[in-house]
């Protein structure tokens, strides 16, 4: 009967053998991390870490889905500290 | 009379550019300025895009395609490489190839930490050579596709 349920259906190719690699040129290190202290300012981490308190924003980046004011963090809050900042 | 409506029309002058002030103040706090120690922050931007998407037989040693193409034969290796720009750790990129009918072909996720901009390279081979016809791929970063790019496999 040609109006079947899978008369509409095409079929599918075999794909089971397909073999598949990457690399890339960016670091695949998480870097470190950094468990706020109180007392804590973005400056603060970035002139210890890095020595370099205008590095601040680089933290801010890294931590968007954590930091929503880069003035208000929080102790305890534990921050992704990007390599070569 | 006429000092009366003149300095109602002062009054009214400097009301409506007190409004102003208000309106404009308004207005930069909606695009989220953020004013800290360190300086302005503009509005947020996605971390790491995609620049640029190239499909070739062959990669150099920076991950650039080597071999630009869209044809390929049934044999081949088909390489992409993926340009990104930007800087953030744990990022996600997925290269997800589909065939004409939307059949999923392979999906592999490469985690990057870029700090500027970055090449990453996705193969694919199939010892038993590829089925003529259309395939697309998928490039998405954390999960939201960015781009995609047709390629058609000739037997």
């Amino acid at each position: 009967m040609p109006g079947n349920a899978n008369s509409g259906d095409q079929p599918t190719a075999d794909f089971s053998d397909v073999q598949s690699g990457s690399s890339s040129t960016a670091p695949a290190d998480q870097g470190q991390s950094y468990t706020v202290q109180s007392g804590d300012s973005l400056s603060k981490i970035a002139k210890h870490v890095y020595g370099d308190a205008n590095k601040w924003h680089t933290i801010f980046e890294a931590n968007r889905d954590k930091i929503k004011n880069p003035d208000l963090i929080h102790p305890g809050q534990v921050l992704t500290l990007p390599p070569n900042a | 009379m006429r000092t009366i409506i003149a300095r109602s029309g002062l009054r009214a002058t400097t009301l409506a550019l007190a409004l102003l002030a208000i309106g404009a103040c308004g207005k930069k706090t909606d695009e989220s300025s953020t004013q800290t120690s360190g300086g302005t922050i503009g509005p947020a931007s996605n971390t790491v895009q995609v620049a640029d998407v190239g499909v070739g037989r062959g990669v150099s040693a920076d991950k650039r395609i080597a071999n630009q193409t869209d044809t390929f034969a049934a044999r081949d290796t088909i390489y992409a490489s993926i340009h990104t720009t930007g800087a953030a750790p744990n990022t996600n990129l997925t290269a997800r190839w589909t065939f004409q009918d939307g059949q999923v072909v392979d999906e592999r996720t490469e985690t990057i930490s870029p700090t500027g901009d970055a090449y990453t390279e996705f193969h694919i081979s199939k010892p038993s050579g590829w089925p003529g016809g259309r395939y697309t791929l998928h490039v998405l970063v954390n999960g939201q596709e960015t781009q995609t790019k047709d390629i058609t496999v000739n037997r």
